[in-house]
């Protein structure tokens, strides 16, 4: 069920992601210098919003019952794009 | 309220549980008790608070005063990882996610085909969306029966289930009590409750009314009305 999540987790990530790259672009500004930025803001909006729609789903008290604690899980998954964040934002 | 003896025996104890939402008070005060071992059947109508009672004993709310004590630890904060090492939850709805297969399930709950009824395993290859209700109530009751904990919180284990399937869960809660897990069940199909059930309550005006063991629980129910006597010789 952790993969279930991560798999959730990363395709919101990349939905957000998308949509915070997208209007900056509109404006001008160059996709190497916002996608960075975009990409972290995407991987914390995508934590909040996982969380509320597994909620929605009701979904939560099958990782209490496995015991799989939502906040550390959701935090680890915010973390572990981090690097790819920290990379985009070096290397772009 | 009656007052209840005193002992060191495993249990798992709900004392002095208030909650309220904004104008509405829910529970108030409410004591009860689920020895190890020991199925206890939880009755009430619509709206007494069945529901939110499981919820604040499976710390998925956080109740305004009250204490879950399990086996002589309070758990007063919402700390489910110690709290799940112990209980095991079934919601009223189904906490299952639609687009997972039931094998990945079981495999997370650590069990193999071989361990669920014919059932289930008549279907592991399936999505959980493509199950009926029945099938997915099921597949709830015997993954969170499966996580081998002491105490079991069912939440109308059997609506929407087909008798032969409601025969199979009878049996798992059954077996579940003799290794020596407290279930705590509650549900409006009470024909099906009071066979299993070795202890019951009532809640009644938000508070818990434990039934006197020496009568039978029918009977008891009959007289403090929550069934007619109609209904209780039909069933």
């Amino acid at each position: 069920m952790i993969l279930y999540l991560a798999r959730k987790y990363i395709a919101n990530t990349l939905i957000l992601t998308a949509v915070f790259a997208l209007l900056p672009l509109l404006f001008g500004s160059s996709f190497s210098s916002i996608l960075p930025t975009a990409l972290f803001w995407g991987s914390a909006g995508a934590a909040g919003y996982t969380y509320w729609r597994f909620r929605k789903k009701k979904v939560w008290p099958l990782y209490d019952n496995l015991r799989l604690p939502r906040f550390v899980l959701l935090g680890g998954l915010f973390l572990a794009v981090q690097p790819v964040t920290v990379a985009l934002a070096v290397f772009l | 309220m009656k007052a209840v003896p005193m002992d060191d025996d495993p249990a798992l104890i709900l004392d002095g549980v208030f909650y309220r939402v904004p104008a509405l008070d829910i529970l108030k005060g409410v004591y009860l008790k689920v020895p190890a071992g020991t199925i206890c059947g939880l009755f009430g109508r619509n709206g007494s608070g069945k529901t939110t009672l499981l919820k604040v004993a499976s710390g998925q709310i956080q109740p305004n005063s009250g204490l879950t004590i399990i086996d002589g630890d309070r758990f007063h904060k919402q700390s489910k990882k110690d709290r799940f090492s112990k209980i095991a939850y079934l919601p009223q709805e189904s906490m299952l996610p639609p687009d997972v297969t039931v094998k990945t399930l079981l495999a997370s709950a650590g069990r193999s085909e071989s361990d669920v009824s014919d059932p289930v395993r008549a279907c592991t290859d399936q999505q959980v969306c493509n199950l009926s209700g029945g099938e997915r109530r099921l597949l709830g009751v015997e993954l969170v029966l499966g996580l081998d904990r002491d105490y079991v919180l069912l939440d109308e284990p059997f609506t929407g289930v087909e008798p032969i399937l409601i025969d199979v869960i009878g049996q798992h809660i059954e077996q579940a009590a003799a290794r020596g897990t407290g279930v705590l069940l509650t549900d409006h199909y009470h024909q099906n409750v009071i066979p299993l059930a070795e202890e019951a309550y009532v809640l009644w005006q938000k508070q818990c009314y434990r039934l006197d063991g020496h009568a039978p629980i029918q009977d008891q129910l009959v007289q403090m009305g929550y069934l007619h006597d109609d209904t209780a010789s039909r069933s």
